[in-house]
Formats: structure tokens, sequence, C-alpha cells
């Protein structure tokens, strides 16, 4: 028999051989045809700008000959320096504006500071014109053009066109892993009941094939075990999730900004309380709707079908984003943002329930990597186009976009998702008799309340809410706010799955890397805040956020079971997760609460005492796991 | 549809999703960077004139009298297709002097109900830029205003948004045909295997 089953450990990164030269392709494709766009606009733009600055430097002629004509010569010409430094200021594009004698003297000359404080140098052009004084030469103007003006304000774009080029890439990977793997799935499953069919010279070339194929580093077969001829069903699973979550991760860059300007024009029967306090307000809202709807909506799935949740959980967000894009009172916003709540958490709910019903116990690993990793490329690549849209659109039009986004996932389940039976659950133990099981182990608690808190109460405080508030005060593009929001995203997905990995082969060093992660995102976070925030110092905190939860969420979650042993045996491994994810979420909930509170008094005072909340926290958490180890080892003496 | 089709055909998507917002996002700049800068040049020209009947009111010349502004005008009419007329009126909006196009001299023109001191208008193609002339106390004598057409303007914008769209379709099309040959050549062993699996299935054992 042909081993098809060799496995390759993952299969997606198989593909990059092949990815690689393609996304290279499609990079420099881009790049070549922004450079030759920007060309073409220079070349369009440039005899305009000529035009101008010929036009101003005969209003200035016109002005100084009337001068002459007045009486003024160029030694006492006064109001001269002033007039070109107007000239200056209503003309970008003008590099500076110089009077000089007939013999060349320099009598004023004045240069534009917005130019010359730039990093590079413009590449100028000068163009002059002489002042006459009854038909003779009296003197002479010039003025020096910046030529790159035009590539300058059309390269203002370039961070744009990565972010677009960065969400096109996440999800055409996603799409071909989907293609691909599903294709190559097929084509096995047809090849597995024929395999027995094939002549000897056949599987040798099969296996010829297939070495050729690992050699050259394309895209290696997965095997036909069941996982394997799972992959397309979860492949299919995560293209759903993506969509649907996409929407959602749209809205991160400017709802906050949204919401803060209906709490000032129209609060309704909320106008005691502070603008940005209701933010914190909404937000926390969005989060204890989520979690009420999840903890009590599980059986609910499982009673109605996971296609038929997951299909009204679309409908109720998409509807729920909708509303809140026409809804022009605080109060009904808030109403609407509720309804999209409802809405996500069915689809989290009915999401992670097909996930479940798909795999076994043995590979529901794999089931669940498949749906985080479908919210994270979300997470990744939806601030960025939320902003952008909403940079260009207007935030009512770009909910409306992501209403449609979320909606295609209904589409998309309806064709890809496959109709599964709910695994039968045995009405066991209540919420509240697993609460106070998971909480009497005060290791766990210790997690909880020292680290997986303060984890959600930092990234929602700052990444979904001060963040985008305050660099939208501050005139930041929305855009440029969802590439910032997006920088969390991107260190999430790069170090995610390396932390992951180190803490896999290092089970006695997760809590080290647990409180690591909580210091370094407290402590950037702090800086930052101490730093006084800006669109750098901003960056700098979510970087650091970004980086510190990559380290510390994984080995949390690998954490559990291992503090959690006879919790685990007692009401089952996903219980105790599931209740160690719905207390976390009160950090969700807390957090922009807290953040409205303390942003109420400053931001930069908001983002210092979260940070050193955090870090705190993290070194708190610390010294339990320091006492507990001490203990241990002492018993064991 | 072939594997390398497949790949093929997502990639290319990808590169028209990335060339397609990149270039709306570019055309919308340039029509915003192209008009500020027209604007500004028109209004530099406006003001150029303005300047002059301020000089002229100042030595005590009437709104009728400037017969050689008409001669500037028509010489810079004939350097600049845009520029199709000019017309200098009263502080209550009546047309004193008109050359060239869409101005007749007697005709009222409605000054903007606010009194800023520049304005610009624009409807279809045309395009209105306005100056008022004050008195150094501050009142109002006069409006220069002058007539461009955008037509030019607007089309050489079509034209270039147009050859940058053919641009962004032959680079597609290029990428994706190069994307097929690499990937029938990763795919090709597989995919020959695949089929001939398939036949034989179809075949009665």
């Amino acid at each position: 028999m042909i081993d098809l089953t060799r496995r390759t450990d993952a299969q997606q990164p198989a593909m990059w051989p092949l990815l690689i030269p393609s996304m290279l392709l499609l990079v420099i494709t881009v790049v070549s045809f922004l450079y030759f766009t920007l060309d073409r606009f220079e070349e369009r733009l440039m005899p305009e700008i000529q035009s101008k600055a010929d036009g101003v430097m005969q209003a200035i002629s016109l002005r100084v000959e009337r001068a002459f004509v007045l009486g003024a010569t160029l030694r006492n010409l006064r109001g001269a320096e002033d007039t070109f430094h107007d000239a200056l200021e209503a003309n970008p594009e003008i590099v500076s504006i110089t009077l000089s004698a007939p013999d060349g003297t320099i009598v004023t000359a004045v240069a534009n500071p917005r130019i010359h404080d730039t990093a590079t140098p413009p590449v100028h052009e000068t163009r002059a014109m002489p002042v006459t004084l009854a038909g003779k030469v009296a003197g002479i103007l010039t003025i020096e053009v910046d030529s790159g003006y035009a590539r300058r304000v059309l390269a203002s774009l370039m961070w744009d066109i990565v972010g677009v080029l960065l969400v096109v890439l996440t999800t055409a990977f996603g799409l071909l892993t989907f293609i691909i793997q599903g294709g190559f799935g097929t084509g096995i499953d047809s090849l597995r009941s024929l395999a027995e069919r094939l002549t000897s010279e056949e599987r040798r070339r099969l296996k010829a094939a297939l070495a050729a194929l690992r050699s050259a580093g394309r895209p290696a077969l997965p095997s036909t075990s069941p996982e394997t001829l799972l992959l397309p069903r979860l492949l299919a699973l995560r293209v759903v999730i993506f969509v649907f979550f996409l929407g959602e991760e749209m809205l991160r860059p400017f709802l906050p900004e949204f919401i803060h300007s209906l709490a000032i024009s129209d609060p309704g029967p909320l106008t005691a309380v502070d603008s940005r306090m209701m933010v914190g307000i909404a937000l926390s809202l969005f989060i204890v709707v989520l979690s009420l709807v999840q903890l009590w909506g599980g059986r609910w799935s499982e009673h109605i079908g996971r296609m038929r949740t997951l299909l009204l959980g679309v409908l109720l967000s998409s509807l729920g984003m909708i509303a809140t894009a026409i809804c022009d009172t605080l109060t009904l916003v808030l109403l609407a943002r509720g309804l999209t709540a409802a809405g996500y958490g069915l689809v989290f709910i009915a999401a992670q329930g097909v996930a479940i019903d798909l795999t076994s116990r043995d590979n529901r690993t794999t089931g669940m990597s498949m749906f985080v990793g479908g919210v994270m490329a979300a997470l990744l690549v939806g601030p960025s186009i939320g902003g952008l849209t909403a940079d260009h659109l207007g935030p009512r039009i770009a909910l409306v976009v992501a209403a449609a986004v979320s909606g295609a996932a209904a589409i998309l389940a309806i064709l890809l998702l496959p109709r599964t039976t709910p695994l039968h659950r045995p009405e066991n133990r209540s919420v509240l008799a697993d609460l106070q099981l998971v909480l009497s182990n005060h290791r766990m608690t210790a997690l909880i309340a020292l680290s997986a808190i303060p984890a959600k109460i930092i990234l929602n405080t700052i990444v979904f809410y001060l963040v985008p508030l305050t660099l939208a005060e501050r005139g930041e593009s929305l855009a440029a706010v969802g590439r910032i929001v997006m920088v969390y995203g991107l260190f999430m997905v790069l170090f995610g799955g390396l932390a992951a990995r180190v803490g896999d082969r290092s089970r006695e060093n997760l809590a080290l890397m647990v409180v690591a992660g909580a210091i370094l995102s407290g402590l950037g976070v702090m800086v930052a805040g101490w730093l006084g925030i800006d669109f750098w110092t901003a960056a700098l905190a979510i970087a650091a956020l970004g980086l510190g939860q990559a380290m510390s969420v994984a080995p949390q979650l690998a954490l559990v079971p291992e503090i959690c042993h006879r919790e685990v045996e007692i009401a089952g491994h996903a219980t105790v997760l599931g209740i160690f994810r719905l207390l976390e979420r009160l950090g969700g909930a807390i957090g922009p609460v807290l953040g409205g509170w303390l942003a109420m008094r400053s931001t930069d005072i908001a983002f210092t005492a979260v940070g050193l909340g955090v870090a705190l926290a993290g070194l708190a958490y610390l010294g339990v796991e320091l006492l507990v180890r001490t203990s241990r080892s002492h018993i064991s003496n | 549809m072939t594997l390398s089709f497949r790949f093929a055909l997502v990639m290319g998507l990808a590169l028209l999703a990335t060339l397609g917002l990149a270039l709306m996002l570019a055309m919308t700049k340039f029509d915003t960077t192209l008009h500020t800068i027209t604007d500004d040049r028109r209004q530099t020209v406006t003001a150029r004139f303005a300047g002059e009947i301020e000089s002229g009111l100042d030595i005590g010349l009437t709104l009728t009298e400037f017969n050689g502004l008409r001669g500037n005008i028509e010489r810079l009419m004939a350097n600049d297709d845009e520029l199709t007329g000019m017309a200098l009126v009263d502080a209550d909006g009546a047309i004193k002097m008109a050359v060239g196009q869409g101005f007749a001299a007697g005709d009222r023109f409605t000054l903007p109900a606010d009194r800023q001191s520049r304005w610009t208008t624009t409807a279809d193609d045309i395009t209105l830029t306005g100056r008022l002339v004050y008195t150094s106390y501050g009142q109002l004598r006069a409006g220069v205003i002058l007539r461009f057409s955008n037509s030019g303007t607007l089309r050489s914008a079509t034209d270039l948004g147009r050859f940058l769209w053919l641009v962004v379709t032959l680079s597609v099309s290029l990428v994706m045909l190069t994307l097929i040959l690499i990937g029938g050549y990763a795919f090709r062993p597989l995919e020959a295997l695949l089929l001939q699996a398939s036949k034989r299935q179809e075949r009665p054992s």
C-alpha cells in the first residue's frame, strides 16, 4: 500500500515554498504599479503646480511694482518678507521666494519652514521673472518649486495601500489553504478508494511524485487519516469564522470615537454620564451581553441545531450593525450594540460547537486551533480595512459595510459548512457548582485574578478603547488608527504560535512566561503613558501589549489543566476552561469602564495606571507561584 | 477546474483587489490634490485682478473705466484654455464689465451672502472664482469673477484613470498567467495521477 498517510507536521507551512514566490510576485507587482502611478500623477500635476507658482510670482511681482510706483526702492521695501511668508503659507509646494537686485544681490529671501523641516530635502525647480519699473528691470523675483510635491502628497497613501495589501494577502492565504487543502482532500478521498486498483507502476510514479513534491518543497500531501480528511471541513469553518469576525473587527478603530461623538451630541437620558465614560460603558455592555448569551446559549444551540444558531447569530449581529449605523441617539446605539453582541455570542457558540462536533477528543486541539486561527486572522486584518473604510466613506457607511461582510458569513456557512449533530453532553453540574469547584483551587484563582483578568482589562482598555479614541481625538486618520490597532493582531499572529511551542517544550516555565508577558505588556503601556500618548507612544504600547500577550495567552491556557488536575477530573477539561474563559471576560467588561473612569482624569494617567496595575498583578502572580513551588519543595524534602 | 488554475484565480483576485483599491484611493487623492492646486491657481489669478482693480479704484477710476483690464484678460484667455470669461461687478452684484463667455453687461450676479472675500462655486464643468474688493475702511466696492471651464481637467483625470485601470488589468492578467505556469509545474504530477485514478474509477472493474 502506498504510504499516503505520512503527515507533515504542519500542512500550511508546507505550502510556503509555493506561496512565498507567488506572494513576492504580488508584492513586486503592487510596488511597481504604485511607482508607475506616482510617476503618471506627478507628470499630470507638475504643470498645474508650475502654473500656480507662476501665478503667485506674478501676483507678488505686481505688488512689488506697485510699491516701486509709490516710491519704494529695493533698499527700503517694507513688508516684502511678510508678503513672502503669507504666500509660502498658502502654497505648500513653494520652497522659497527670493527678491534680488538686477546684479544678483539678494534683497529678501524667505524659505518655507514646512518643507525645510522634512528629513529629505526637496528637489527644486527654479522659476524667475523680472520686476519692472517704467519698462526697466528693477529687480528679479525667483521662486523655487518643490518638484517632488505631488509625489510627497500621494505617498501619504502608501501606508493605506500597505494595509490593503496585508489584508488581501492574509485573505488570499486563507482561501488558498482552503482551496488547495480542500482540493487535495477530495483528490485523496478518491485516491484512497482507488489505491488498491493502482498498478505497481502507478504506485511507483505516485511515490516519485510525492517525493519530488517534498524535496521541492511544494505542497505536501495531507494524510488519509480521519484527521486529515476532516481538514477541509475545519478549513471551511475557519473561512466562515474569519468572514464573520472580520465584520466586528472592522469596527475597532472607529467605534469608540463614533460612540463618543454621539455621547456628546445626543446623550439622551444619559446626559449625566461623562462622554468618555459612556464609551467605556458601551464597550463593557457588549462583553456583558456576549458573556450572558454564551453562558446560557450553549445548550439552546444544541437544541435548535448549530446551523440555525449560527444563521440567527449572523442575522442579529448584522442587523445590530445596520441599526448602529442608522440610529442617531446614544440610547438606540447602545441597544443596537446589545443586539450585535447577542448575535456575536450565538455565532461564537455555534462555531465553537461545530468545531467540537466535527472533532473527537484526540483532534479537538486541531479543531479549536482552526477556530482561533479564523478569529486571529480577522483581528489582524479587520482594524486596518475598517479604519480605511471609515476614513474614506465615513463611520456609518463603514458600519453597513461591516454588516455586509459579517452577513456574507451566513451565505458561506450555508454553502460550505457540514450539518453536524451536536454531541450529547450529559446534564450534570450547574454553572455555580462548577464555579465554586474551580475557585476552590487557589492557584487557579490566582491565575484568573492576577493574570487572566488583568490581561483582558489591559487589552480592552488600551487596544479597543483608549488608543482608537485618543488617536482619533488627536486628529489621526481612522486608517492610521486601524493600522495601529492591527499591530496587536500582527504580534499575536507572529509570536503567539512560537510562544505556544516554547511553552509545550518547557511546561515548568509556563507560569514564568505568563508573568513575563504580563510585565512586558504592563511596562510597555505604563512607559507609553509616562511619555505622553501620541501616535508613536500608542504604537509602542500596542506593540508591547501584543508581544506580551503573545507570550502569555497560550501558556495561560496551557496552565489551566496543569494546575487543575482534580477539577478537570471532576468537571472535565472543557468545563474548567469554560469557567476560566467566563471569569476572564470579567476583565473585558471591567476594563473599558475602568479606562473610562481613569481617562476622565487624563489619558496618560489611564495608560500609566492600567500598565502599572497589570505589571504589579504579574509580579504578584509570580510571588504566588514561587510560594507554591517553595512549599512543594519543602514538602518533598 | 485544475488546482493550478484555482491557485492563479485566487492570487489574481487578490492582486485585482489590492490594485483596484490602491488605484481608487490614489485616484481620490489625485483628484483632491488636482482640484486644490487648480482652485488655488485660479484664486491666485483672480486675486491678481482684484489687486489691479483695487489700485485703479484707489486712484479714482470708476468700474466702467478699466479698459486696460479687458486687454489683460483677453491676453490671459489666449494663453489659458480653461479661462473662458471675466466679470467685474459693483457692490450690488450688477455686472459693469464682462469679457468672454458666460457674463453679459447689465446682468446681475448674486454675491455671497456672508461677504467672504474669496469664493469658488462649481456647477457641471464650470467653476466661478470670485474676489471681493473693499476700501481701506472695509466698505465693499466691487467684485471680480472669473469663469473657468473644467472639461479639460475632468477629461485629463478620466483619461488617466482609464489608462491606469488598463494597466491594472494587464498586470493582473500577466501575473495570473505566470501563476498558472508556476502552479501547473508544481501540481502537474499529482493532478495527472488523480486524473488517471478518476478515469479508472469510471471504468467497470
